[in-house]
């Protein structure tokens, strides 16, 4: 066994030592962030990790953003409600405090929204160093599962750097993927400039988006919500989905010129005619992997020109792209150019944006949206049109098909009421076809996916939340045609104490095709301990049952903070876990999981084992 | 094999066989057990998984978790003072399957329990025996926790006997006077054995104790044993006299359905229940307990 004795040493200092404490029950904020975006069927832990990175970057100024820029952050519908209608006061905040208190916010709310929040105009100083290690065994092979160590720095003046170093799983480099980037202070409050890694947001994310996560969220309204227009610092973790080199910010009175210039080397693979195709994992553990990192050059030059007025603003996009390879997803050109033109207004009540992008000829896609706020009901209704060949490396949209071609056209409709007492009602229903076939004669495919989520909140820290999605994905030439699967999710949990949170969580997903009915089950329970007001100690298990790989089930686990445990369970087993986290001192925050996993699938002869123990040091000075 | 649960015993035979317990050749004892094996595999959902003969539990579909003299120490401190149990039953009519359990729980204290268990299964040529130490202890109001040692024995007429050990870990949570939830792990120490092999099964219970009014109590419970799918479980209890009660189950994945009666008289308990196996015929099960406050 991995670190036999070490494990079950430290396993039972926590377990036995530590239950001699008080206990202090607290809400972890991973879980509340979690809640609309993760147990997704097909989301990925690292892009929702990306995504976060995003706004952690980069949050929101209060004293200076618009309500569109509350509306964008990863935050509970609920709590994004309250935010609005504060800010449609028009209030300015000099510190916490009296935020709280004009909010009766709770302590852990509080904790999230700072994340994602700052008062202050200029910054403060702060340095924030994250150091990760996880170490893992499967079976026989014991590794380093990944490491990852980044540094944020932000000083009085505004200015931001950033570096990250990370190694995943299996690579031969302990250094694979490193990246720095940087971001001046005002420069006579007009100009800043970003230099070194980058992301580029513009739009509804035809062309830029930043965090590339190509799923839809449970906040329905959000789905249908632009991304705040802006040049991010980049020190995530995508080894390929950047821009690297310069980007200026100038404003002059209500126009905002934004000239950017990337250089940098993404990985690829190349086809017998010569022609690179872009690959996008990050993973450099083979000799064939290891060939295709950095094996393409990319340069990149644009700018964007936006006005702000009243209600609202526009822009436009220009860019141009050059490999030093010809690429497969633009019919063999090495370079190619597009435009975008772009529109967010807010009129009264109703908000309208939307976003046109034309990558040359044909190549061309549009999105438009409208949405009404009325306070405790929100309803929205968006459509897109993705031309055949539209290609966009770093372009997310909202879409369902994935893969190329990427066409497809779809109307989206969705809904968030709160219904009083606790109760709060949210879902979407998303109805979308390709336009093209990918087989002749053959019908374009089509699809829907509908989902209905409903929420109470007793209130006492005790509250519970179902949530079931019903999706027909029609595969071009499938004989298994609008056979649509379910998943359902379910959460519940309750303040024991005042130091003790029980939590526990239910995925079910079934599919019936012809005359097989297959599904699969997960349930997770575990209890959130503080031991102290600075250690709070995490306990569960997951126990898990699938029929096929097609009905494994997602769902949230608590881990080390920041890092967001999605558990995917496939076949039998179990999952017990025990994440600790201590606040050594100002500043200075210890976490440490570890995790063992019981599986076997119906092709397994033998249980399947692995265990993982995680560290997390991060020092925020 | 979708939806084909082997029984408990063809594991444990699979167990002994990979251990060449078997040596020498196959008397007229294994040869009867190994045909039943099959007809139980032909009816496809586990005969043999016995969980608790207990009538209580069984008249509340199996419910192992929530309540004293289950599978569950942290439940065993509900009961108070000293209490002994003693439940038989003849599984499905089979005379080879003759089950008996006796259960002994010492109240030391309100905070603290100790128990004891031994728990016999078959008949002179196989046996299955277990007996098990358990200690519950309250830790806050609003929270039970206990342990449970048992060791497992295998007798073969004519072989060695076989054992291991296995431990249980249990908790209550009693969120306000009407609900409380309950976890069970049973076995727990597969997660840390090296074997890759399948020797005790390991389950979780994840149980919900509701009292929805004075004389009613709604249980439902969501049971995994590792190889197996999900079984869920819902029971009531109806107070219908002072001294009389009644239960009702159902169980889902493999489906039964039982009911029972509690009569109590002073210090003494009679219970009786019937379970309706899908496929095999129906069980009685009777049991009595002594209880001293």
């Amino acid at each position: 066994m991995l670190f036999p004795k070490t494990i079950k040493a430290i396993a039972l200092s926590l377990l036995l030592g530590r239950l001699a404490f008080p206990l202090n029950g607290q809400m972890s904020v991973e879980e509340l962030l979690a809640e609309g975006y993760l147990e997704c069927e097909e989301e990925s832990i690292e892009e929702f990790r990306e995504y976060l990175d995003a706004f952690l970057e980069n949050p929101v100024n209060w004293n200076s953003c618009g309500a569109d820029d509350l509306l964008d952050l990863p935050l509970p519908p609920e709590l994004k409600v309250d935010l609005i209608r504060l800010k449609r006061r028009n209030l300015r905040y000099a510190d916490w405090e009296s935020f709280q208190r004009d909010l009766s916010f709770t302590t852990e709310q509080m904790g999230v929204i700072r994340l994602f929040i700052s008062l202050e105009n200029r910054g403060i100083t702060s340095l924030n160093w994250v150091n990760y290690v996880a170490l893992k065994r499967n079976g026989a092979s014991r590794d380093i599962g990944r490491n990852m160590s980044r540094l944020r720095m932000r000083t009085l003046s505004g200015c931001y750097a950033g570096l990250v170093v990370e190694r995943d799983e299996n690579e031969i480099h302990i250094c694979d993927y490193g990246n720095v980037t940087f971001r001046s202070p005002l420069i006579g409050k007009r100009l800043d400039l970003t230099a070194g890694a980058y992301r580029l947001q513009w739009g509804q994310g035809l062309l830029f988006s930043a965090s590339l996560m190509g799923s839809k969220s449970s906040d329905a309204l959000r789905n249908l919500q632009p991304r705040r227009d802006r040049i991010t610092n980049y020190s995530g973790t995508d080894e390929n989905r950047f821009l690297f080199g310069a980007a200026l910010n100038l404003r002059v009175k209500e126009w905002e010129v934004r000239p950017f210039y990337s250089r940098h080397r993404l990985d690829a693979e190349f086809e017998e005619d010569g022609t690179a195709r872009l690959i996008s994992s990050g993973i450099h553990a083979s000799d064939t992997q290891l060939q295709h990192k950095n094996a393409l050059r990319e340069q990149m030059l644009g700018a964007a020109l936006v006005k702000t007025v009243n209600r609202g603003s526009f822009g436009v996009l220009l860019f141009q792209a050059a490999y030093d390879a010809p690429l497969t997803y633009i019919n063999g050109r090495n370079r190619y150019g597009g435009l975008s033109v772009m529109h967010n207004f807010t009129i009264s009540e109703l908000s309208l944006s939307g976003e046109l992008a034309c990558l040359g000829g044909a190549r061309w896609g549009v999105v438009q949206s409208i949405r009404l706020n009325l306070g405790n009901a929100q309803l929205g209704i968006g459509g897109r049109y993705i031309s055949p060949s539209f290609f966009a490396p770093f372009g997310s949209p909202l879409r369902k098909y994935a893969g190329f071609p990427r066409n497809e056209k779809g109307l989206y409709a969705g809904m968030q009421l709160r219904l009083g007492r606790g109760w709060s009602l949210s879902g979407y229903a998303d109805l979308f076809s390709r336009i093209e076939s990918d087989e002749v004669g053959e019908p374009p495919a089509q699809g829907n996916e509908v989902l209905v989520g409903l929420r109470k909140n007793f209130g006492k820290g005790t509250q519970c939340s179902i949530r079931i999605k019903r999706c027909a994905n029609e595969s071009s030439g499938s004989a298994e045609r609008f056979q649509p699967s379910h998943a359902l999710s379910a959460n519940g949990r309750t303040r024991l104490t005042k130091n003790l949170r029980l939590n526990g969580r239910l995925g079910y997903s079934w599919r019936e095709i012809g005359r097989v009915y297959s599904e699969g089950l997960g349930f997770s329970g575990y209890a959130d301990i503080d031991i102290t007001s600075q250690n709070r100690l995490t306990l569960g298990c997951s126990h898990f049952y699938t029929d096929t790989f097609e009905d494994r089930v997602y769902i949230y686990e608590p881990g080390i903070p920041l890092r967001f445990g999605i558990a995917m369970f496939n076949g039998t087993g179990y999952h017990f876990f025990m994440v600790d986290v201590w606040r050594l001192a100002e500043g200075f925050e210890l976490a440490l999981a570890v995790k063992m996993m019981k599986s076997r699938t119906p092709d397994d002869h033998f249980w399947n084992k692995n265990n993982s123990l995680e560290f997390q040091l991060i020092v925020d000075l | 094999m979708d939806g084909l649960r082997v029984p408990e015993w063809t594991r444990r035979i699979g167990y002994a066989q990979r251990n060449n317990v078997f040596k020498k050749t196959a008397g007229f004892a294994v040869k009867r057990i190994a045909v039943f094996t099959l007809i139980a595999i032909s009816n496809a959902f586990g005969a043999f998984e016995v969980e608790t003969v207990n009538p209580n539990l069984v008249g509340r579909a199996g419910i192992c978790s929530l309540h004293p003299a289950s599978s569950n120490p942290a439940a065993f401190l509900e009961s108070g003072g000293f209490t002994v149990r003693a439940d038989y039953s003849n599984l499905f009519g089979i005379k080879e399957l003759h089950c008996w359990d006796l259960i002994s729980i010492w109240n030391r204290t309100e905070r603290m329990c100790l128990s004891a268990s031994v728990r016999s299964l078959g008949n002179a040529l196989y046996q299955e025996n277990n007996y098990a130490l358990g200690y519950g202890r309250r830790l806050i109001p609003a929270i039970s926790a206990g342990i449970m040692l048992r060791y497992y024995q295998v007798h073969i007429s004519g072989y060695d006997g076989l054992g291991t050990y296995g431990i249980s870990l249990g908790a209550k949570f009693y969120v306000n006077a009407g609900l409380r939830f309950s976890l069970l792990l049973q076995n727990l120490n597969g997660v840390w054995e090296e074997r890759t092999a399948d020797i005790l099964p390991e389950t979780m219970a994840v149980g919900c104790q509701w009292f929805p009014v004075k004389r009613l109590e709604v249980d439902a419970e969501l049971f995994k044993d590792t190889l197996y799918p999900f079984s869920s479980r819902l029971a009531l209890a109806v107070d219908l006299l002072r001294n009389l009660q009644a239960l009702l189950g159902v169980q889902l994945r493999p489906d039964r359905f039982a009911c029972g009666l509690r009569c109590s008289w002073k210090h003494l308990q009679f219970d009786a229940a019937l379970l309706n196996h899908s496929a095999l015929p129906a069980t009685l099960y009777l049991g009595c307990c002594f209880q001293k406050p």
